[in-house]
């Protein structure tokens, strides 16, 4: 009972001190977008292994299937396309995505584990069939010397799944816009600063917020008036508010991808969700704005 | 002490050794563990606080110009880990804790469910509360002039009074206002229809957001949390209580162990000491474990003057076995000396318990006869010794025949000496050996 005790008493001393740290002010703390920092800490050895594997084919079903294919690192973290064939929706990207509390369209994943794992185990996607894909990347020897770094050697689904999982959780890039939160006024142009300042007064911000500038809310659009598609077909559902860093990067857009420019997304967006009709000017604006958060990645580091 | 009792207190203290470590362990066997409880009371304290934490940042949105979802999402992700964590803490925990559990994990999946909805709410309706401030300004500039459309502006902002305080739950009353635009000109048409569009869906949005808000502070959840610990202690009580139990219990079988154990171990060490004391003493006979001659001469004298007092006789019974030396001979030593323990053993079988049988020489033995009526009862015994020892031996499948003569003298009437007495029951002995052996002879003056 005495450790019991203790216990509470820590754990009040550990209230107090996070109630005195609310008070704390950081120069970001009055902004609805919280900056992103790249991982601390990272395991050099872990995430290279994990990029590696995250393009390699002989984890799909007929080893024509990886995971960079529908989330191409040098496409922004996406694809490009539409909606690929056999799957129901537009591909997201795959940049700074642990930063997201719901993954997938509909949110049906909890977290990028759920989904990897939901991913890997898809026939229709990669279907892995892991007895195969262990076989073979413990043939291949341009494999053991970094499992034999990452993980002393083993090679299994484990390993494998982990190292994957890794990569994806510490694929972090921050963007221009960051460093404009953390003080650096000339990081961005005055364009994308007016189009910050509208993002903010029409009211984009009230669901595209936080660290990934939206990931962790529902909405459906349509909530001003209902949006039946540029070809009259698109349903509304109530979906995940996608992040909107490398937007620009990842067109079209929409779950189904049937938007195809940034513009007109902008527009619809205006229209729709809050009921406002934007001058182009403001469009500009804002798509420069958007675009000043797009991860700075370096070619080199993706190919 | 006696030949019977030996053994059964022997039998009888080991089955009380066995029965107190059967005990012992069947009790031990029995013990539950206490850490598990204690960890998930740990782990329900940790889930109390990160229930805290989420509801604390539920409130906050509402403190902040810019609410921030990441943070709400957080709390609500780490009161997901936390409650997982505990279900697997104490799943081995019996008892109504587990249907809690279950239920608790129902109620939270419906209060991420109804967070989710109630945050797309709010963020709508925040947003047409500063919507609907713009537009109401900016049309109010435009139409400085025209007094009936400012009648209808006015009533618009004080419809927006009214679902702020409703945001608030102060539910403000309801006026007859300007809901229709008859004299309008088109545009004013539009922005009629405009601020009325999103008044409606201010309207709905703040009675959604305050529906999820009440079902998601769902009392229920906060009444199971509470429930939890209680039941948690109820268990930790219970089972601590089971222990103590278990521990006295324990403590006396522990104790009654250990007597037994000394017990056992003074009783065999008595009987060393008896033993080892009677070896020290030299008074017995190694190989038949009677008492030898020395025991005899110390005994006899004492006895003599028992008899003296009582009045009574005291028979001594000297018997020499015929023809031992020819066993020794035809069979061997080793048959010899198993001859003398059987005989022993029959001697001992047919006399009287106060009397007291002496291995006084190779194939002497002397019975002292004590507390004697009269001359014939001896006579009696000697000859019942006598048919009874004529019986064959088996020793080691060989059979064996010896007959003993046995000569008799009688204290005090022979003689008051035991010397005498010992001599002249020898005497007799001769005899008996001199009248053709296998007989019994009382001594006689001739």
């Amino acid at each position: 009972m005495i450790l019991f005790a203790k216990q509470l008493c820590s754990k009040s001393l550990a209230l107090i001190f996070i109630l005195i740290s609310f008070g704390v002010h950081n120069s970001w703390a009055n902004e609805p977008i919280s900056p992103i920092f790249p991982a601390e800490n990272l395991d050099q050895d872990k995430f290279e292994l994990g990029k590696a594997l995250f393009k390699d084919t002989r984890l799909s079903l007929n080893n024509d299937t990886s995971c960079h294919t529908c989330h191409d690192l040098s496409m922004g973290g996406g694809d490009k396309l539409k909606i690929r064939e056999n799957v129901a929706t537009n591909s997201p990207t795959i940049f700074n995505t642990s930063k997201n509390f719901h993954v997938g369209w509909r949110g049906q994943f909890e977290s990028l584990g759920h989904h990897l794992g939901g991913v890997l185990a898809n026939p229709k996607v990669m279907g892995t069939n892991w007895p195969r894909a262990v076989t073979s990347l413990k043939a291949d020897t341009s494999f053991t010397p970094k499992f034999r770094k990452a993980y002393q050697g083993e090679i299994s689904q484990e390993t494998i799944f982990d190292a994957i999982l890794y990569f994806e959780t510490n694929l972090i890039v921050p963007s221009k816009f960051d460093e404009y939160l953390l003080g650096n006024e000339q990081a961005i142009s005055q364009t994308a600063k007016y189009g910050y300042e509208k993002f903010k007064d029409y009211g984009c911000i009230s669901c595209h917020q936080g660290a990934n500038v939206g990931g962790n809310l529902f909405q459906s659009l349509g909530v001003v008036a209902p949006y039946m598609g540029e070809d009259g077909k698109y349903r509304a559902k109530k979906l995940r508010v996608p992040s909107l860093r490398n937007v620009a990067l990842t067109a079209p857009y929409l779950h189904d991808g049937s938007v195809d420019s940034l513009e007109s997304m902008i527009r619809i967006m205006a229209q729709y969700q809050l009921g406002q009709t934007l001058t182009n000017t403001e469009i500009r604006q804002i798509k420069a704005f958007l675009e000043s958060l797009n991860s700075q990645i370096e070619p080199a580091a993706y190919e | 002490m006696n030949k019977i009792k030996l053994p059964l207190i022997f039998v009888l203290l080991s089955l009380a050794i066995m029965l107190a470590i059967y005990g012992t362990y069947n009790r031990y066997s029995d013990l539950k563990d206490t850490m598990g409880i204690q960890n998930s009371i740990f782990q329900v304290v940790e889930l109390r606080s990160a229930d805290a934490k989420w509801n604390f940042e539920l409130n906050r949105i509402h403190s902040n110009n810019f609410p921030h979802y990441d943070l709400v999402n957080q709390a609500a992700k780490n009161y997901q880990t936390e409650l997982q964590l505990f279900l697997q803490m104490s799943s081995n925990i019996q008892g109504p804790l587990q249907n809690i559990g279950v239920e608790l994990n129902r109620l939270s999946k419906d209060k991420q469910r109804l967070m989710n909805d109630y945050l797309s709410d709010i963020a709508i309706t925040r947003n047409s509360f500063k919507f609907l401030d713009t537009l109401l300004f900016s049309l109010h500039e435009t139409y400085q002039d025209d007094d009936e459309f400012l009648k209808f502006l006015a009533y618009a902002q004080y419809q927006v009074s009214i679902y702020v305080a409703l945001n608030q739950n102060i539910q403000l009353k309801q006026h007859k206002g300007y809901d229709s635009c008859d004299q309008c000109d088109m545009d004013q048409k539009k922005a009629f229809n405009k601020v009325n569009l999103h008044l409606g869906l201010l309207k709905d949005k703040i009675l959604l957001s305050n529906q999820a808000k009440d079902d998601f502070y769902n009392p229920e959840h906060t009444l199971l949390l509470t429930l939890l610990l209680d039941e948690l202690s109820m268990a930790y009580i219970e089972t601590e209580a089971e222990h103590k139990t278990i521990q006295s219990q324990i403590l006396i079988i522990t104790t009654i162990l250990v007597i037994t154990v000394l017990a056992l171990l003074g009783f065999l060490y008595w009987i060393y000491r008896t033993i080892e004391g009677h070896r020290r003493a030299g008074i017995t006979d190694p190989l038949t474990g009677l008492y030898n001659r020395k025991k005899l001469f110390e005994n006899l004298q004492p006895l003599m003057d028992l008899h003296h007092k009582s009045g009574k006789n005291l028979a001594l019974l000297f018997i020499d076995l015929d023809g031992f030396k020819q066993i020794n001979d035809t069979h061997g030593h080793d048959i010899g000396d198993k001859l003398l323990q059987r005989i022993s053993a029959r001697f001992n079988q047919h006399v009287r318990k106060q009397d007291c049988i002496y291995r006084i020489g190779g194939d002497e033995f002397v019975i002292l006869i004590k507390e004697l009526e009269a001359l014939d009862i001896a006579e009696a015994i000697a000859k019942e010794i006598l048919t009874k020892c004529s019986r064959s031996f088996k020793l080691d499948d060989k059979l064996c025949d010896i007959t003993l003569s046995i000569g008799i003298s009688l204290f005090p009437d022979h003689t008051q000496t035991p010397k005498q007495l010992i001599r002249y029951a020898d005497e007799a002995m001769y005899q008996a050996k001199s009248h053709g052996k296998n007989q019994v002879k009382t001594w006689s003056e001739s």
